[in-house]
């Protein structure tokens, strides 16, 4: 068992798995005009951003303690353990991530992903696998990503964000992304003390082999890590109560997904209740999957799935049972969250629910 | 748990140090992806010839990457045109991000299995190897190609990559 024994987080929406909560009912995204820098020769010019400009290490540092003290480990706990980390691969990222260990009072750095979006994903199948199988007691997992000028002007760029600063996954009219800035922890662990957020059963990891940066129009890239989750779990696609969606509002990829989760999850795939968040955070890079991790764990724990936000209506590609009004209880213990990243690397975790 | 050595490879080649990178579409503001593209390349072709591995082999071979740092070129390509309020030429978001290379190598090559990208901590031959016997032990895959990287800082000094290709050996 791979228990989510302490979780924290940070999003647009404030501090804390309560601000993440409280955002996410209010269906309202936490998406505004970007003042971190001049967005005045961009197309796009919104961004789910915190105030000022936040450092990323110190932030992380903090949602490291919160998260270990959430689980009730002691120092000498903490020094046992091992750091696990999702992040942009920067010029000094791995002597930065070893200072990061070091001022948590962790054992080591054990990895540091680096697959864009996918990164978190795969950081917290590392530690799972970890935790389940090796002699490893627990394993801290950490990602971030906080939207800066460099990003914002090759994301724009390339013509992908949304121009009108309106994320609208699986929505007829998408026009792509908003970014925003996202870092989480989560503490798993064999057994523990403290009650389980989630338990990750499940994961998996395939690459869609079909183009480095197009999606393959079947979904073949996320329904073979979604089949691999599900395998791994002993768990068949009828007893999924949640999907939480890669999906950017990228036109192609969405299609894709759709079809990803249609197809791996058949004929149940088209009555899962699915959402992508993303409408609401904005695109968290390297820290979704760790992100999305703590949605699904709050929808759970209150009993309510977050809503597809600014939908605009069907379309016939993404043929899902969309999240459109609040209030809707999960079908049953268990979620999926899918998360895919350049170079056709796709993810799948799968939580159960305590 | 043991792996085996299927084949090996470098770059630059031991018996052509001086040896030009071949150009991969699509990359051409860094060395970061053709290094590691010649790497993989040369390993595959070592040992199966020509691309693609039959699809039930590629579903089964895992890629796996740990690199020293990222693509520090392209980083700073980028960060330029920002500070000079140029445009970003498009391509730099895709080859910016470590994935996207290994996502050419798997594309060519109907490689299927997982893919994971890294930032070796310490030797990233150790990193790579680990890597590897980490998703092979997961049963996710009966093989493993596994690249380390110490990419350079400029197109003119690429850098240096190994790969290995891991099968398991006793568990």
């Amino acid at each position: 068992m791979a228990r989510v024994t302490g979780l924290s987080v940070l999003t647009a929406y404030g501090h804390g798995p309560d601000a993440l909560w409280k955002g996410l009912t209010s269906a309202t995204p936490a998406t505004s005009a970007v003042t971190r820098f001049d967005t005045a020769r961009h197309r796009a010019r919104h961004a789910a951003t915190l105030p000022g400009t936040p450092d990323l290490y110190g932030e992380l540092a903090d949602l490291i303690g919160e998260a270990c003290d959430q689980a009730e480990l002691s120092p000498d706990d903490r020094a046992a353990t091992p750091l696990v980390l999702a992040l942009h691969a920067g010029p000094d990222t791995a002597s930065l991530a070893v200072e990061l260990a070091g001022a948590c009072g962790l054992r080591e750095v054990l990895t540091v992903h680096t697959a864009a979006c996918a990164a978190s994903n795969t950081a917290v199948a590392e530690a799972a696998h970890l935790v389940r199988t090796t002699a490893e007691r627990r394993a801290v997992v950490a990602g971030g990503s906080f939207v800066d000028a460099s990003m914002f002007a090759a994301f724009d760029s390339a013509g992908i964000l949304a121009p009108d600063g309106v994320c609208r996954p699986f929505s007829a009219g998408r026009e792509g992304p908003v970014l925003g800035d996202g870092a989480a922890a989560v503490v798993l662990e064999q057994t523990g003390t403290a009650p389980p957020w989630a338990t990750v059963r499940g994961w998996g990891n395939a690459a869609e082999a079909h183009h480095v940066c197009r999606p393959h129009p079947d979904g073949r890239g996320p329904a073979a890590a979604v089949t691999t989750a599900l395998r791994r779990a002993g768990v068949t696609g009828d007893r999924i109560g949640y999907l939480n969606a890669h999906a950017t509002a990228t036109p192609a990829f969405d299609a894709g997904e759709a079809a990803a989760i249609v197809s791996a999850l058949s004929p149940h795939g088209v009555r899962v209740p699915v959402s992508s968040t993303k409408a609401l955070h904005g695109h968290c890079l390297e820290a979704s999957g760790l992100v999305e991790l703590a949605v699904c764990a709050l929808a759970f724990r209150h009993g309510e799935l977050p809503v597809n936000a600014n939908h605009l209506g069907p379309d016939e590609d993404c043929p899902l049972d969309l999240v459109l009004e609040p209030g809707r209880a999960p079908q049953s213990r268990y979620a999926l969250s899918l998360n895919s990243g350049f170079g056709g690397v796709c993810t799948a975790l799968l939580l159960a629910m305590p | 748990m043991e792996l085996i050595v299927e084949t090996r490879a470098q770059w630059p080649p031991a018996d052509d140090p001086a040896a030009r990178l071949p150009e991969v579409p699509r990359f051409d503001t860094s060395a970061f992806a053709p290094l590691l593209v010649a790497v993989g390349e040369r390993c595959l072709a070592d040992r199966y010839g020509t691309p693609p591995l039959p699809p039930a082999l590629g579903a089964r071979t895992a890629l796996v990457l740990a690199a020293t740092r990222g693509d520090v070129v392209t980083q700073t390509a980028i960060d330029d045109a920002v500070a000079g309020q140029q445009q970003v030429p498009k391509p730099l978001l895709f080859q910016n991000v470590p994935s996207t290379a290994l996502g050419h190598l798997s594309t060519v090559w109907g490689l299927t299995g997982p893919l994971v990208a890294t930032l070796a901590i310490g030797d990233p031959l150790v990193a790579a190897r680990t890597a590897a016997a980490r998703v092979i032990a997961a049963g996710d895959a009966d093989q493993a190609l596994a690249i380390a990287a110490d990419p350079g800082d400029s197109p003119r000094s690429p850098g240096t990559a190994w790969a290995h290709l891991f099968t398991a050996g006793r568990r």
